[in-house]
């Protein structure tokens, strides 16, 4: 066991257990907001197609939700266990900050999540609406905290050094430090994308199939009609976040772009394939498109790129992870853009529903939300070491003393429970997709008051008791 | 469909290479207020055919 290295079994470790967290919150943002709109347009119209499609995507929400609170709550313990040093030297930041996640966001889902879930027909439908936006609030909330406490940890701000950790010196700069006004609409935009495509993909899915018509229709209607939205303002966004980490954390940005050389040629290629030498400080191979990486990284026809060779050796991160971590998120933000402007074109001549290579497309394209979404993470994540808190604290000194052996063997054990639990995940899901939503128990019971909510359990316990007697 | 694309991508990125961070602001917004247009008319359209 001597050969393994500590340091990197906790990262593999972090590594894979948030990498399988942050699928669930991505997509239970996404469908929250989803649902919002959805039912938003049920009390608007009165239509029951609306309803039928709150019903049926209120389940995979849902499940989505559940194992994102419980593979949620396993990331804090990890700190403490892998990562007790980070949690020690930081604990003063980073624990208000959870704490805070909590004593909003949960408290407030935890409160309207059972009447979003099981409130149908039993409070009024006003009510029930306003549940939901609660529960979508709490996404909210939630997405911001963990974007402020990991913001920080990007772009540390508002602090001091204590000689055995940090204190605090200004709340309001810890948690509007400089990444944060544009990571936090960064993420929720990924979210609601991946919300968008998600639909998309099944409703095409349905549309193939000529299965589910009515359904299908409107939820691709909708669900491409938010894509063209939310995909021209991620670009923006996405374009300032580029601008502030390139001021903030330029190593990590000039190992997303693919260069070594202090200054690029003029003007820049932008690069789509590099096999990067590390150790030499070189690309092997590279495969660009001329006059690209001007336009598009300095928005002129001549400008120069930074390449890595500008940060110091022992302050970069490893520019191949970073890089295709980097242009995985940005080719299927071009495909999403592509496809977008393509159903707009479909849309016009009236054939969002019919042409099958686009629906073909649509298909394909249904987990690229959470897929863009964990390439953007690893460029945070991987393009910030050789720190864990970039510039104040290393990776290497934030870890706890525990022996290969045991993270090796926890490793293992997250990775077999996991495995159960994305299975689960998967299998109900896709039964419930293929059964569809008219394959949906029947229609609920008509509206009523909260004490009419409450008399069927009441009920239930009455037989219960009679029945004991 | 597919040399409209191209010859539209070209134009773009030679609009921002020319003038900047500003033209592709504006570039996005039109493409939002196309957008929105674009699905109104068509929601309309829909409407009248299927009721």
């Amino acid at each position: 066991m001597a050969e393994l290295d500590p340091a990197l079994l906790a990262r593999v470790q972090f590594a894979f257990t948030v990498s399988f967290h942050i699928i669930f919150p991505t997509m239970s943002i996404g469908l929250v907001w989803f649902l919002v709109m959805v039912e938003g347009l049920w009390l608007k119209t009165g239509d029951p197609l609306y309803q039928q499609i709150y019903r049926f995507w209120l389940n995979i929400f849902a499940m989505s939700f559940g194992v994102g609170v419980v593979t949620g709550i396993v990331l804090s313990f990890e700190f403490g266990l892998a990562f007790a040093k980070f949690a020690q030297l930081a604990g003063p930041v980073i624990g208000p900050l959870i704490g805070l996640e909590v004593l909003t966001s949960f408290f407030l889902e935890a409160g309207f999540l059972g009447i979003m879930l099981f409130g149908t027909g039993r409070v009024g439908p006003r009510l029930h609406f306003f549940a939901t936006c609660m529960v979508a609030l709490g996404t909210l909330f939630s997405a911001s905290w963990i974007l402020a406490a990991n913001s920080w940890m990007q772009t540390p701000d508002g602090v001091a050094w204590q000689g055995s950790h940090f204190v605090v010196t200004d709340w309001w700069r810890v948690v509007v430090n400089p990444s944060w006004p544009v990571r936090l609409p960064h993420m929720l935009l990924a979210a609601l994308l991946t919300g968008a495509f998600l639909v998309s993909g099944v409703s095409a899915w349905y549309l193939l199939r000529s299965r589910e018509t009515e359904f299908a229709r409107r939820t691709l209607s909708l669900g491409m009609g938010s894509a063209c939205v939310l995909i021209a303002a991620q670009v923006f966004v996405g374009d300032l976040l580029y601008g502030t980490m390139l001021k903030h954390q330029p190593a990590k940005m000039q190992a997303a772009e693919g260069f070594w050389e202090r200054q690029s040629a003029s003007p820049a290629p932008y690069l789509w394939i590099i096999v990067p030498d590390q150790a030499q400080q070189r690309n092997l191979v590279q495969l660009g498109t001329p006059y690209l990486g001007s336009i598009w990284l300095r928005h002129s026809l001549d400008g120069r790129v930074e390449g890595l060779t500008n940060t110091p050796v022992d302050r970069q991160p490893r520019m191949a992870l970073v890089f295709y971590g980097f242009r995985t998120m940005y080719v299927i933000a071009l495909a999403m853009f592509t496809l977008a402007v393509i159903s707009l074109w479909l849309r016009w001549h009236g054939r969002l529903y019919s042409a099958r290579w686009f629906l073909r497309a649509l298909v394909m394209m249904t987990p690229a939300g959470i897929v863009a979404t964990l390439g953007g993470w690893y460029t945070a994540e991987i393009g910030r070491q050789p720190y864990v808190i970039y510039g104040l604290l290393r990776t290497a000194d934030a870890l706890s003393p525990v022996p290969a052996a045991t993270l090796l063997l926890t490793l293992v054990t997250f990775v077999c429970v996991y495995t159960v639990f994305g299975s689960a995940f998967l299998i109900f899901t896709l039964r419930l997709i293929r059964r569809g939503p008219s394959g949906l128990p029947g229609h609920a019971l008509p509206a009523g008051s909260l004490k009419r909510a409450l008399r069927p359990s009441i009920g239930g316990v009455r037989e219960y008791l009679a029945s004991r007697k | 469909m597919f040399m409209t694309g191209l010859t539209g991508l070209i134009a773009f990125n030679v609009i921002v290479g020319v003038f900047g961070l500003v033209a592709a602001a504006v570039g996005l917004l039109v493409f939002v207020v196309t957008a929105l247009f674009v699905i109104a008319r068509s929601s309309r359209r829909e409407k009248q055919t299927h009721g």
